[in-house]
This record gives C-alpha cells, sequence and structure tokens, in this order.
C-alpha cells in the first residue's frame, strides 16, 4: 500500500510541484496550504511522513511541527523542512522543534526523493 | 540593482531631491533688506510647513498604493503559475493515464486477436486435414475394390470356361448317344439338356464379365475422380495452409508496426512529460519572486512610520530620514541567501537549485 505524505505550502506551485514529484514515485499526497489548515488534514487521516514550508499565514511551519509533535499518533512521524530560508539559526529552530531534515528551495525532485526514501519507512 | 533597493533609492532620492531643491530655492531668494547685514536666510515656516504636510501626504498617500501595486502583482503571478502548474499537473497526469491505458490495450489487442486469429484458421486448416484424410481412407478402399473386381472378372471367365467343357462333353455324351443306337436315345436327350445348359452358363458368364467390366470400369473412373479430388484437396489444404500463414504474417506485421508506433509515441510522451515535469520545477520561482515582493512591500508599507519619526517634533525640529534604519529592518526580513546577496549589490539573474539537505 503506498505511503501518505502531507505537503503544507501556501504557494500553489510548490505543492504542486511537490505532489507530481511524489506521485511520480509512488506516494499518495494530501495537501495543506498553512500550519492551521494542515493540522486539521491530519485528523482522520494516516501520514507517514510531513514536508512542510517555514514561513506561511496564519501559522508558520515551526508552530505547526511543534503542534505535530504534540499529537500521539505523529510525534514519531518525520518532518522534512522545504523553505527558502537558509540561515543556520532557522534550521536550529526547525531542528529544535522536532524536524528531521532541511531542504532549501528551489529543490530538485531527484533531491527531494532522496531525502523522503532516506525518511520513510519502507 | 534589485527591486527593493531602487524603490528605497528612489523613495530617499525624491525626499532628498525635494529638500534640496526647497532649500537651494530658498537660499537664491532675495533676501529681505532686513537680514542683509546678518546674511542669514530667512525661513518661511508656512512654506516649510506645507513641505513638511506634503511630505507627510505623499507617506499616507503614494505609498500604500505602491505596496498595493506590487501585492496585486504578486497575487496575479501567484494565481496565473497556480493555475498554470496545476494545468501541467493535469497534463502529465493525462500523459501517465494515456501511457498506461494505450500500452497495456495494444498488449493486450495485439495478443488477443493474434492468438484468436491464428486458432480459428488453425481449425479450418485442421478441419480440411480431417477431410482430406477421410477421402484418403476412400480413395484406399476403393483401390482394395478393384483387386476384388479382378478375382470376380478370373470367376466369370472360368464359368465361360467350364461352361465351355461342359458343352464339349455334352457334345461327346450326343455323338456317343447316336452311336449308341435306339438305346442311346434317351442319353442323347440329357446329352442335349446338358448342352443348352452350358450353353445357357457360358451366356451368363459373358454377362457376368461383361458387367464386372462395367463394374471395373466405373470403379475406375471413380477412383480417378477420387484421386483427383484427393489430390486437389491436398493442395488446397497446402494453399489454405500458406495463405494462413501469410495472413498471420501480415497480421504480426501490422502489430508490429503498431507497436512501433506506439512505441514511439510512447517515448514522445514520457520525453513531453519528463519536460513538463522539469519545467514545474522552474515554477519554483513563484515563490521566491512572492516573498521578496512581500518583503518589499512591506518595507514601502513602514515608510510612512519613518517619516511619521522624522515630522514628530513638528517642523522646528526636523530631524534627518533613518536610511539606515530601514534597511537594516527591510534585511531583517529576508529569507534567502539571494537577497543579503542583492542587498549587497549583487544581482543574480538565476537562481539555482540547491543541493543542500540538512538531516538532523
Amino acid at each position: 500500500m503506498a505511503k501518505t505524505i502531507l505537503i503544507v505550502d501556501d504557494s500553489a506551485s510548490v505543492r504542486q510541484v511537490v505532489s507530481i514529484t511524489l506521485k511520480g514515485a509512488g506516494y499518495e499526497v494530501i495537501e495543506g496550504v498553512d500550519g492551521k489548515d494542515a493540522l486539521s488534514k491530519l485528523k482522520g487521516q494516516k501520514v507517514h511522513l510531513i514536508i512542510s514550508d517555514v514561513n506561511m499565514p496564519n501559522m508558520d511551519g515551526i508552530t505547526f511541527v511543534k503542534e505535530v509533535k504534540k499529537l500521539e499518533a505523529y510525534k514519531f512521524t518525520p518532518i522534512i523542512m522545504l523553505t527558502t530560508e537558509s540561515q543556520e539559526a532557522k534550521k536550529q529552530e526547525g531542528q529544535a522543534a522536532g524536524a528531521k531534515a532541511w531542504v532549501v528551495k528551489p529543490f530538485q525532485p531527484a533531491q527531494m526523493l532522496s531525502a523522503v526514501s532516506k525518511l520513510i519507512l519502507p | 540593482m534589485t527591486l527593493d533597493l531602487i524603490i528605497i533609492v528612489l523613495i530617499t532620492g525624491l525626499l532628498s531631491g525635494g529638500l534640496g531643491f526647497w532649500i537651494a530655492r530658498k537660499t537664491l531668494q532675495p533676501l529681505p533688506p532686513s537680514n542683509f547685514k546678518t546674511n542669514q536666510p530667512t525661513i518661511d515656516f508656512q512654506m516649510v510647513k506645507q513641505y513638511v504636510e506634503s511630505i507627510d501626504d505623499f507617506a499616507q498617500r503614494i505609498t500604500p498604493a505602491w505596496a498595493a501595486h506590487i501585492e496585486n502583482c504578486r497575487q496575479e503571478m501567484e494565481y496565473a503559475i497556480g493555475e498554470l502548474t496545476q494545468r501541467f499537473a493535469g497534463i502529465t497526469m493525462n500523459l501517465d493515464s494515456t501511457l498506461n491505458s494505450s500500452s497495456s490495450t495494444l498488449d493486450q489487442t495485439h495478443n488477443d486477436i493474434f492468438s484468436t486469429s491464428n486458432s480459428g484458421l488453425q481449425q479450418v486448416v485442421g478441419s480440411l486435414e480431417v477431410a482430406l484424410q477421410e477421402n484418403i481412407v476412400v480413395l484406399e478402399r476403393i483401390r482394395s475394390l478393384t483387386g476384388f473386381v479382378d478375382e470376380l472378372k478370373t470367376m466369370a471367365r472360368e464359368v465361360a470356361r467350364i461352361a465351355d467343357q461342359t458343352n464339349l462333353i455334352a457334345l461327346n455324351a450326343a455323338i456317343e448317344a447316336a452311336r449308341a443306337g435306339d438305346a442311346g436315345r434317351g442319353f442323347a436327350v440329357v446329352a442335349d439338356e446338358v448342352r443348352k445348359l452350358s450353353k445357357l452358363s457360358g451366356e451368363t458368364g459373358k454377362l457376368i464379365g461383361a458387367k464386372v467390366e462395367q463394374i471395373n470400369l466405373a470403379m475406375h473412373s471413380t477412383l480417378a475422380l477420387v484421386e483427383k479430388s484427393t489430390e486437389d484437396e491436398s493442395t488446397a489444404v497446402a494453399c489454405s495452409n500458406d495463405n494462413i500463414q501469410a495472413v498471420l504474417g501480415n497480421l504480426q506485421t501490422v502489430f508490429t508496426s503498431l507497436e512501433e508506433h506506439s512505441n514511439t509515441l510512447s517515448l514522445s510522451a514520457k520525453s513531453i512529460k519528463h519536460e513538463i515535469e522539469e519545467s514545474l520545477v522552474q515554477f519554483q520561482f513563484q515563490d521566491r519572486i512572492s516573498q521578496v515582493l512581500t518583503h518589499v512591500s512591506n518595507s514601502i508599507n513602514r515608510f510612512p512610520h519613518y517619516i511619521g519619526i522624522i515630522h514628530a517634533d513638528g517642523i522646528e525640529s526636523l530631524q534627518p530620514l533613518n536610511t539606515a534604519d530601514m534597511l537594516e529592518a527591510l534585511k531583517n526580513t529576508y529569507t534567502m541567501e539571494a537577497e543579503h546577496r542583492a542587498h549587497g549589490g549583487e544581482v543574480s539573474a538565476t537562481s539555482q537549485s540547491s543541493d543542500e539537505i540538512t538531516f538532523f
């Protein structure tokens, strides 16, 4: 059965690019437009990995990761931050919140799939 | 120079230029006689007040309009790129589905039609082969009957020979009866009856021989016909087999050609799909541009605040515009390396994909 990945980004184009990349590799994809929306999408779903932007309206990526880690069902779910932020301080914030990897935009599909395959359980 | 720097330089240039022009104009104005000795320019506070109010008005009305235009452009671009990526995503999905369906349909159709045709045609050839074998059996039976006909002919000749012998014996008996005179008269009658019977037997033998010959002729004629028919059937079976193989060969050629075309189309479709996917990756620029425009727009929106600071204490105590503060505030909003580089004056037209993945 295909693994499900949640992509959270306020940019529709980034969501589409990530979605096509992952679907092409056989993953199921669900989308959230910001942290708040993504938290609601997690309810009643089995998500195996989360890819989240950092700078988003309503709820930013770092806060979203912290909220996800509070959820019993998702506290061990790997999270990849996909962002334009490349500053070390931000990365450390992401790491402290519980993210497992940091990918800087713009990304290459192969690069994203490599990061996903390293974190998602077979 | 990047968009944000251009806008800030434009605004500060406008302000400093305007203020400089106003001071220069004031300086070059003819001095009133009362101030001629002190050589001090006379400041018209009313004009300064009007100027400061015009700057405030500028900040309150123009900067929101600039920011709104930038925001409109950003949103329009976001919408358009979103639509484009969605359309392209739809195209790639359709290509995927068409490729899968085309490939499986062709394979399935190819195998099904070829297998059904082959099986149906082989059944026809099989039926013809069975009919041919049955004809060959009939032929062998007719051939074996010709042997019986020869036997019948021999038997008919034997009957005729026996009749001749019997006639000869009857003739001898009649002679001997005549030689015996009256004593042989009764025997002469018997000898005559035997001679008549032998004659009748001889004629019957000949009739049998003639009939057997007729049968023989009929059988040879039938045999010839059956042989011809068998030969024709054999030729027809061989010909049908050849034709069927030719038809199947043609069918195979058509399918192979179809398969080749399909493969070519499939390769083209895959190539198009790859190109679209590569193009989609490039659409990530929208997210980056959108962020830069948001930062610039926010900076422009803060401009009235900075203007408010320099006018806070009234026209008697105007403060200089703190450009360094504005730049620092703008810099603090940056999220991308390219923004920091642009802030330093470095312009990069393209944004390369980062190979950077950090695992924690």
